[in-house]
């Protein structure tokens, strides 16, 4: 199993509860703190988030030399895509399934749009690391 | 340039008129009929809107309905080349959508405030915009690859 399985493993089992947590944090340290508090906490989990993967690539491994070549990049970029999709595929439903049961004349909370954003990240992420582990045969061929 | 150039052109001037088309009708609606900001935009943008889509899609589904009944005998229109372009604006529309799915939603729910309750059919404006943003970043990266039709397709 190589890196990018692996991140995908680990990704499709920690991003839904990662993105949902923070996501509660976000809302709680909205309401207890004010805006001002949530945007900085908002603002340094996007910091470390860019951070961490430069941290763990500069670990050096012994597996082997080559971690990512153009087969592993196309992979990676098809497996973006159906992300892409899937997400688009869930804002559509989301946007007309709320406007279908209220009607066009009648109203929604506005808390309702960042719980639609967070389950369309989760849904993004999932379907994207669920692509990657399917072109690489969920990493029961080695691979190869 | 080949048909889908020509195509992402279309669809760009097509967006560009129901732009200036809205802007027109919003600014009539206001101080033509004396309408609130928001009622003039939503009812200066609601028929452009529409329009654009209805030209979007039937130029898409025209020029690929038309491309496989109409072709020359031995005549190449999509090679692997196309396809790479295709699948590279395909990621970039979908990111723009993503792009202004997320900035909306999050810029919406701060200016009005969490609790506050807003028209239904603002989902709908949503959709329509994350939809046009995903057309006019296709066809800008379309016509970018192509290097806009300056090198009739060929790099």
């Amino acid at each position: 199993m190589n890196k990018t399985q692996e991140q995908a493993w680990i990704m499709l089992f920690l991003a839904p509860f990662i993105v949902a947590i923070s996501g509660g944090v976000f809302v709680w340290l909205f309401y207890l703190e004010g805006r001002l508090l949530m945007l900085a906490a908002f603002a340094a989990w996007c910091i470390l988030l860019w951070i961490l993967p430069y941290m763990f690539g500069k670990i050096p491994t012994k597996k082997s030399k080559i971690l990512f070549d153009e087969r592993d990049k196309l992979i990676q970029k098809r497996a973006t895509l159906a992300g892409y999709l899937g997400f688009w595929w869930y804002i559509v439903t989301a946007c007309i399934i709320p406007l279908w049961f209220v009607g066009p004349t009648g109203s929604i909370t506005a808390i309702l749009l960042p719980i639609i954003l967070l389950g369309g990240i989760i849904m993004f992420s999932i379907i994207q690391n669920i692509a990657t582990l399917i072109q690489y045969g969920w990493g029961g061929k080695n691979h190869e | 340039m080949n048909k889908t150039q020509k195509v992402a052109w279309f669809q760009l001037i097509v967006i560009a008129l129901a732009a200036i088309a809205s802007v027109i009708n919003s600014f009539l609606y206001m101080h033509k009929y004396g309408y609130s900001f928001t009622k003039a935009w939503w009812f200066g943008t609601i028929w452009p809107i529409i329009i654009c889509v209805f030209l979007v899609v039937f130029a898409t589904t025209f020029s690929k309905t038309f491309s496989k009944f109409y072709r020359k005998k031995g005549e190449i229109l999509f090679d692997e080349r196309d396809l790479l372009i295709q699948r590279q604006a395909s990621r970039f529309g979908y990111a723009a959508a993503f792009v202004f799915f997320v900035a909306s939603f999050i810029i919406t729910s701060k200016v009005v405030g969490m609790d506050t309750l807003i028209p239904a059919y603002w989902l709908a404006r949503f959709f329509l915009g994350g939809w046009l943003s995903m057309a006019v970043a296709h066809a800008i990266t379309i016509l970018v690859c192509y290097k806009f039709g300056l090198t009739n397709g060929k790099s």
